[in-house]
């Protein structure tokens, strides 16, 4: 068996990120759960700060697989993994980590934070969701959620990309997985 | 200026966020800009719609199986001035104005209802 080198590049080192980040995933998903939502489909979207984290530090497939960590076991914590609330799930996160990865590739670290890439991925699963919403239950009426929910995503956006930028600057652990 | 963040944020950090209010604030005046203007009158008997924007100025004989139900709309408002029905109690129920309120002859089977958006303005009187 070969020994983690600590190296980006090295093979095991990536994978045991990948298992660590998604632990951190599905133990977020469950605090998320705790939380009172004010209406049904509103959340804080904790659970996308590790996948915020993997930006920088995981290889595109590597980070795949952690999206779809995320959302496998969100939809297994949540009870939703069987019912049609998955599809909104499964839509919204696959598009914004796929807005996140995009424009944390295009412009990041010179041009953007992760203030605003948290802020896209936000939006981006908002607006999927919202149109999920149109297209497959409530129809026309279902645009009348749109801002507020939009409003909210904008403050978790900000919120969560800020919480991120500091653990980038604090967390020894991706401090030495950057190295 | 005190530095609240330990961190700076960057050009596009600026331009994304005022995006996404920017978004934001027009989905908002969007959908519910337009306001009450877009109310209508919804009135349905023998088989038949009849819609009138809530401003128009209408009398309308509504055909039932026992009769002629007469619909008015003026001012805004609108009500069922007389129907052939024992009970009266469509006429009794008064006028309507706001989004999603109705009244009904159930002997004549006429319904008038006002279809649009609810607005917020004053109390809703019905359960005040």
């Amino acid at each position: 068996m070969k020994a983690p080198t600590g190296l980006p590049g090295d093979a095991i080192t990536v994978d045991r990120a990948v298992a660590l980040l998604g632990a951190f995933c599905l133990f977020l998903s469950t605090i998320e759960y705790l939380i009172p939502k004010p209406l049904p489909f509103i959340r804080i979207g904790i659970a996308n700060l590790p996948l915020m984290i993997a930006l920088d530090i995981l290889p595109l497939p590597s980070f795949i697989s952690l999206v779809f960590i995320k959302i496998l076991g969100q939809g297994i914590i949540t009870g939703s993994l069987l019912s049609y609330v998955f599809l909104f799930s499964l839509a919204g996160t696959v598009f914004s980590s796929a807005a996140m990865y995009v424009g944390w590739k295009i412009a990041a670290p010179r041009f953007v934070s992760f203030v605003g890439i948290g802020v896209i991925g936000a939006l981006t699963s908002n607006i999927t969701q919202i149109l999920c919403a149109r297209i497959f239950i409530f129809g026309e009426s279902a645009l009348y959620i749109a801002p507020p929910f939009l409003a909210v995503g904008l403050v978790t956006g900000i919120s969560l990309g800020v919480l991120c930028e500091l653990f980038v600057q604090r967390s020894r652990w991706y401090g030495d997985f950057k190295k | 200026m005190r530095k609240t963040l330990p961190f700076n944020l960057r050009v596009l950090d600026y331009v994304i966020i005022l995006v996404a209010v920017a978004i934001t604030v027009a989905t908002a005046v969007l959908l519910y800009g337009g306001k009450a203007a877009s109310l209508q009158v919804v009135v349905e008997g023998s088989g038949k719609t009849w819609i009138f924007p809530i401003g128009s100025e209408e009398t309308l004989q509504v055909p039932g199986p026992i009769g002629t139900t007469v619909v008015r709309i003026h001012d805004k408002q609108t009500w069922i001035e007389s129907s052939p029905c024992h009970n009266q109690l469509c006429v009794a129920a008064g006028k309507i104005d706001r989004a999603d309120q109705w009244v009904a002859c159930l002997p004549n089977k006429v319904f008038v209802r006002i279809k649009g958006k609810k607005s917020d303005e004053g109390p809703d009187w019905s359960t005040w």
